[in-house]
């Protein structure tokens, strides 16, 4: 792996002319470079600046889930809602956090397809973002119905009663459309990821860590981040 | 028998206005009264005496009078009404001081039902208020909500007002019934405006009003849609503000026995039944009981029974005035209150509003967790132990008839005021045919299935296919005093609903929306002179 070859490749024209395109990758790294850089995000230990970071988001996090047992131990009276207005800001906002989600699809998996190479660098980040506006999204269905320990009917589930989810309610469809998207998100993030966790699975040396990233290792063609396939020499 | 010796214990049958009566007349006066003890034997003997038999008393007490001779009716003195002078020179502003129209004086103060149910007109809940018109509130200088300080003589109470169309410009009302200090449910709610009255005389009084500058959030049920339906309220309000939800005939257009312009009721044929079926195949068929109710807005006074023996009927519970506020209120049926004409002279039409149930019903198809399905005899049925509370079926439905439980509001209230959840005797009061719904889930008329049930039993034991016309009534049915509302099966030709949907006057709200409702509301008419849409 300590080869200096350069990143970037030139492009070759089927009529011979080939011509050096921007360097998608500034600072002319090598292979070891971007190993080891993202080798350290594993490695090394956190800072105080960002246990700091943490602390505060935890602070958010936890009063978050402070307000949302007491909307379910209490009632959706603690809401706004009335009659007429069933649904508000646990709607509205559950399909806002879709919106940030679709962002982060957009720059991962349609510019993808439209080729365009210079998303690569905030792709991984763009999916990870994705995955988790969705994940807080998906909270929202959840956390607004009057009786949530009764939310898994919602999943059409092969029961005693011969009782099925009514299909042709929308918010059925968005069980499935959310989940789908849900899954199909994971599996985009989870496939540009491989390499990393490969990398990561050399590195690393704890035992338990190594298991956990090596179950990647059956990768052996992987469909990388420029489009082409490449053989990743691990 | 000394008068303070007068039996006033639980045990005693009679009035005590009656028996204290009895107990002076028999102290001072002994011998007018006989040999009797107690009133109710004086008040019997002297009735038998005057009938003339023991039978004939029973008779009264069966039926409530006495058949015989009519009296001959008194002659009004026409002319002694142009000497009517009112005995109050009123020169500023009146205040006219009535009793409640859900608590009356005071006697049922302490009763949640009526606190909650809302006047009549204002739809105020859970206090009094100073009723005023919109100009009157403009030359005081005050809005709704601002709470004002009526004097009347060395007495004076702090009340929120209300401005309400209709109202005379010279007189402000308020209710009595509040004000309690006493009373587990009623304290602390409204002002006492007994203080006003002079010498106990309800009526007009002159009197002073001062702004305190306070406000006084007041519960209203209907704060909407005050004046949407006709066209000359909002005088440059254009065509598509008028929405036919009501319809006022005159007298004439009934009598010409033709279906009046505007009421068209396009989308049901001669048979009563819909012309298009839903089904591009064919529509289901109901056979059996096809259950629809007819509800005549001409009849309909808005007098709250019909709510109030829905809430008794179903479990329905009360909810308290700051859910009220939040627009909460958990009554299957409502009294919309529709403005026609303009604003310096509105009249006014009560729509009763209650669950459609609706052959295309839009909450059907929106219930992810089927909770609300249609039965085959046409009823829209819902399943409290399926629904998750998703609230699509509420957002969906156009009429708005459903309610959810946003708290537990099956037990908060009376946990809240009296400890627990069902003081006895209260708890007595529930209705063991129907569930008491948890929190979290939606409920809404159910065209008292559970009588409809007991119906069919009954029919199925006395050998009957279907259950007879009148055979039992829905709870609002039974307990309207205007016989405005008329329950039935549909199928049945010769039914009242069926004889009453096929009126000229009838139409169906929202009938554009196509959602195929099974109640029909008959047109309210008025013995006036065209229709001045």
């Amino acid at each position: 792996m300590s080869t200096t070859t350069a990143v970037q490749t030139a492009h070759h024209r089927s009529d011979g002319v080939h011509f050096e395109r921007e360097p998608l990758v500034l600072g002319n790294p090598t292979f070891h470079d971007i190993t080891a850089k993202i080798a350290s995000i594993a490695e090394d230990k956190p800072t105080p600046k960002y246990l700091l970071a943490l602390s505060f988001t935890a602070a958010i996090a936890a009063w978050g889930v402070g307000c949302i047992l007491y909307t379910i131990l209490t009632g959706i009276g603690v809401w706004g809602l009335n009659n007429p207005i069933g649904w508000g800001w646990d709607i509205t906002n559950f399909v806002f956090w879709i919106g940030i989600g679709h962002a982060g699809t957009l720059i991962s998996a349609i510019l993808f397809l439209f080729r365009q190479k210079w998303r690569t660098a905030i792709n991984r980040s763009a999916e990870a973002m994705t995955i988790f506006a969705v994940i807080c999204a998906g909270l929202f269905p959840l956390i607004h119905v009057g009786r949530i320990w009764f939310a898994y009917w919602l999943i059409p589930y092969p029961n005693q009663m011969q009782m099925w989810t009514n299909f042709r309610s929308p918010l059925e469809w968005d069980v499935f459309a959310v989940s789908t998207y849900l899954t199909v998100s994971l599996i985009f993030w989870f496939l540009g990821m491989v390499p990393d966790l490969a990398t990561l699975r050399d590195v690393v040396k704890n035992k338990v860590a190594k298991r956990l990233y090596g179950f990647s290792r059956s990768a052996g063609a992987v469909q990388c981040d420029t489009g082409t396939t490449t053989r990743w020499h691990t | 028998m000394h008068p303070a010796a007068v039996d006033c214990s639980a045990a005693s049958q009679c009035s005590l206005d009656g028996e204290l009566l009895f107990g002076i007349v028999k102290a001072f006066a002994p011998e007018a009264v006989g040999n009797a003890e107690k009133y109710f034997d004086y008040f019997k003997q002297t009735v038998v005496e005057r009938l003339g038999s023991e039978a004939r008393w029973e008779e009264l007490l069966r039926t409530g009078f006495v058949p015989g001779q009519p009296q001959s009716l008194l002659k009004p003195n026409l002319a002694a009404l142009s000497n009517f002078r009112p005995t109050l020179d009123v020169s500023e502003l009146a205040v006219l001081v009535v009793p409640s129209s859900s608590v009356y004086d005071g006697s049922h103060a302490n009763n949640p039902w009526l606190l909650e149910c809302p006047d009549p007109v204002t739809k105020h809940t859970w206090e009094n208020v100073a009723v005023m018109s919109p100009q009157t509130a403009e030359k005081l200088g005050v809005q709704s909500e601002d709470v004002i300080r009526i004097t009347v003589g060395s007495a004076a109470i702090d009340v929120p007002v209300l401005t309400q169309y209709g109202m005379h410009e010279g007189v402000i009302v308020t209710t009595l019934g509040f004000g309690r200090q006493a009373g587990k449910v009623a304290a602390g709610f409204g002002q006492n405006a007994y203080a006003l009255l002079n010498a106990g005389r309800t009526g007009y009084y002159s009197a002073a009003i001062t702004k305190t500058g306070q406000r006084s959030p007041i519960a209203r049920t209907q704060k909407y849609f005050h004046a949407q339906f006709t066209k000359h309220w909002e005088p440059d309000a254009g065509e598509d503000k008028f929405r036919p939800i009501v319809h006022e005939l005159t007298l004439d257009e009934v009598k010409s026995g033709k279906r009046p312009e505007g009421i068209e009721f396009p989308s049901v044929g001669s048979d009563g039944h819909f012309k298009i079926p839903l089904n591009i195949v064919d529509g289901y068929q109901y056979k059996g009981h096809k259950w629809g109710m007819v509800i005549d807005m001409s009849a309909c006074t808005g007098c709250n029974a019909c709510v109030v023996a829905c809430e008794s009927e179903n479990n329905i519970p009360p909810v308290g005035k700051d859910q009220v506020m939040r627009g909460r209120v958990m009554h299957w049926i409502r009294l919309d209150r529709y403005y026609l004409g303009t604003p310096d002279d509105p009249r006014s039409v009560v729509q009763p509003m209650l669950c459609q149930h609706c052959e295309n019903a839009p909450c059907e198809n929106v219930c992810p967790v089927a909770a609300t399905v249609h039965s085959p005899e046409g009823l829209n049925e819902m399943v409290y132990n399926r629904c998750v509370g998703t609230r699509y079926c509420l957002n969906n439905c156009p009429y708005k008839v459903r309610r959810f439980n946003f708290l537990a509001y099956f037990r908060r209230f009376y946990e809240e005021r009296l400890g627990t959840a069902e003081p006895h005797p209260l708890d007595l009061a529930m209705n063991p045919d129907v569930t008491v719904r948890m929190r979290g889930v939606m409920e809404k008329c159910t065209f008292c299935v559970q009588r409809i049930n007991e119906a069919k039993y009954h029919a199925k034991d006395q050998g009957h296919a279907r259950v007879p016309d009148g055979a039992f009534q829905t709870a609002c049915e039974q307990a309207c005093p205007a016989s405005a509302i008329t329950f039935g099966n549909l199928n049945d030709s010769s039914s009242r609903v069926a004889t009453l949907r096929a009126s000229e006057r009838s139409f169906l709200v929202l009938e554009e929306l196509n959602v195929r409702p099974s109640v029909t509301y008959l047109a309210k008419v008025r013995n006036t002179t065209p229709r001045a849409v």
